[in-house]
């Protein structure tokens, strides 16, 4: 029986990896199959797209426009949260802002359409990396604002009153354990607000800067360089699979397994 | 610090319900006091109001002739409390619990902290886990380190409500008391011991408080001199035993 297990092992992993080539082989054929019924322009082919892939890892353009953007991005996370602990925290242990925030602030902001926000970040800022941050902020925000609202309202009371009944002291039970009892929480928020603050770095740029992948972008698309478009996409889908793989779940799995729950 | 305790004429209502009606205790510096009374009659009300957890309506609660109300932050520093669920926090080690505690008095310096804990967890035999997560601990385990927190904390009074409630093995019951009994021996600390358990109350404390169903009043104290280790089944605490059913049958008809 064991040994049967081992047997069939490797040969369940070869139909596995053959399964992963076949589905991408369907995907690339009926690209190649779009591409000769639309044409290049509309459609280019999957050889035309990579080839313009490699130009752009070869070139200086890569190494001009990625870091820009990741940096607007970062920075549109690190403000978002910033921003939604302290609003979050005012809300909490303010009576009056928390009923503005919970009826006006929090609503109106998720409602408020993400080109409206574009459009007057280029009246306020002009453009470049403070209105493509604006356009993020205003955006990633309420992911924030609710994924902590909510931790908040599930902490473990139990545990936030043995450590009052040590320290007599809120804000030492704030510190050393609601802090810490959010951070998977802030977690979950950072990945998803990472995500969609990356794709709206892209939106910002394309309508509110001189310079990103955004930017480039949309120059190639002006041209009709659809080919461009294509590899700028694909090499952008990469930089998000990395950053997923070898940053959040590296930090998943080396930090936050702490953060399981106490088992019998 | 001796850690005498006293309530005077305590009374508690949630609206309209009364849940204690002047409980009146004095309970003296490193004394083994168990509050026993039946399910729901408010005990663990009554150690929540002591620890000022809970405010109360009528009365005074006093430690070492203090007001607790006006003791404020200082209150920390004069009792402990051992849960009837640990609570650890998962994402620290047994050590790291202990040491929480410490930090969240505000002791600063690192080595002492660690000194400190390394020391209680070898009084409840948890030395070697020091660096073990809770989920890492059986149930004994993790109430071990529940005790050893509150030993950390040095504080002139203990309170412990039902600590061995959550376990389910008679061995681990048996060990948690020996090792409660052991300690207080060792620091005469002031132990007021929650439980609903007449066997459990018996076999620990040296004085017994016996509080009547809702509302609640003290309805008899009776002090044990019987010397330890105390065999249940002894015909002293037999007489004890059907004394107390009998006052209880009476009290709730």
């Amino acid at each position: 029986m064991m040994e049967a297990a081992l047997i069939a092992q490797p040969r369940g992993q070869r139909r596995q990896v053959l399964g992963y080539l076949l589905s991408y082989l369907v995907v690339l054929a009926a690209w190649q199959l779009m591409s000769l019924r639309l044409g290049p322009t509309v459609m280019p082919s999957p050889l035309e797209t990579a080839r313009a892939a490699l130009t752009i890892l070869s070139t200086p353009v890569l190494a001009q426009h990625v870091p820009i953007t990741i940096f607007r991005t970062v920075a549109g996370v690190v403000v978002s949260a910033a921003l939604a602990v302290l609003l979050v925290l005012g809300a909490r242990y303010l009576a009056p802002f928390r009923v503005f925030f919970l009826n006006a602030f929090y609503p109106g902001l998720r409602a408020v359409p993400p080109v409206s926000i574009a459009l007057l970040a280029i009246v306020w800022f002009s453009l470049g990396t403070k209105a493509v941050v604006f356009v993020i902020v205003v955006t990633v925000l309420p992911i924030y604002l609710i994924a902590l609202w909510e931790g908040l309202k599930v902490l473990d009371e139990g545990l936030l009153e043995m450590g009052y009944a040590v320290a007599r002291n809120r804000f030492a039970v704030f510190r050393k354990l609601a802090a810490p009892m959010l951070v998977p929480t802030m977690f979950s928020a950072t990945k998803l607000g990472f995500s969609v603050s990356f794709k709206l770095a892209l939106v910002g740029e394309l309508l509110a800067a001189t310079e990103g992948i955004g930017y480039v972008m949309h120059a190639a698309q002006q041209e009709y360089k659809t080919h461009l478009v294509i590899a700028w996409t694909v090499i952008m889908l990469a930089v998000v699979v990395l950053v997923e793989h070898y940053v959040f779940n590296l930090v998943e799995r080396k930090y936050l397994y702490r953060w399981e729950t106490t088992k019998e | 610090m001796s850690g005498a305790l006293n309530t005077e004429k305590l009374s508690k209502s949630y609206g309209l319900l009364q849940v204690l009606a002047d409980v009146s205790l004095s309970v003296q510096g490193g004394s083994f006091t168990c509050i026993f009374g039946p399910s729901g009659c408010g005990k663990t009300t009554f150690l929540r109001i002591l620890a000022g957890l809970e405010p109360f309506n009528g009365g005074a609660v006093e430690i070492d002739g203090q007001d607790v109300r006006a003791l404020g932050t200082g209150l920390g520093r004069q009792l402990s409390i051992v849960w009837q669920d640990p609570r650890l926090v998962p994402w620290r080690t047994a050590g790291g619990n202990v040491e929480l505690a410490l930090e969240l008095r505000g002791e600063a310096d690192r080595r002492r902290r660690r000194e400190v804990a390394r020391e209680v967890l070898r009084l409840v035999d948890l030395e070697s886990y020091y660096d073990r997560l809770p989920r890492e601990l059986s149930g004994g385990m993790r109430q071990r380190v529940n005790l050893a927190r509150a030993l950390a904390l040095d504080t002139p009074v203990i309170l412990m409500d039902e600590p061995l409630s959550n376990l389910n093995e008679i061995t681990e019951k048996r060990d948690l008391m020996e090792k409660i009994l052991r300690l207080w021996e060792l620091r005469r600390k002031t132990i007021v011991y929650i439980t609903h358990l007449l066997n459990e109350a018996l076999y620990l404390c040296d004085r017994l408080v016996l509080l009547s169903a809702k509302p609640t009043v003290v309805v008899e104290t009776v002090d044990l001199t019987i010397p330890r280790p105390r065999d249940l089944t002894a015909e002293d605490l037999e007489t004890i035993k059907r004394r107390v059913n009998m006052l209880y049958r009476d009290v709730l008809v």
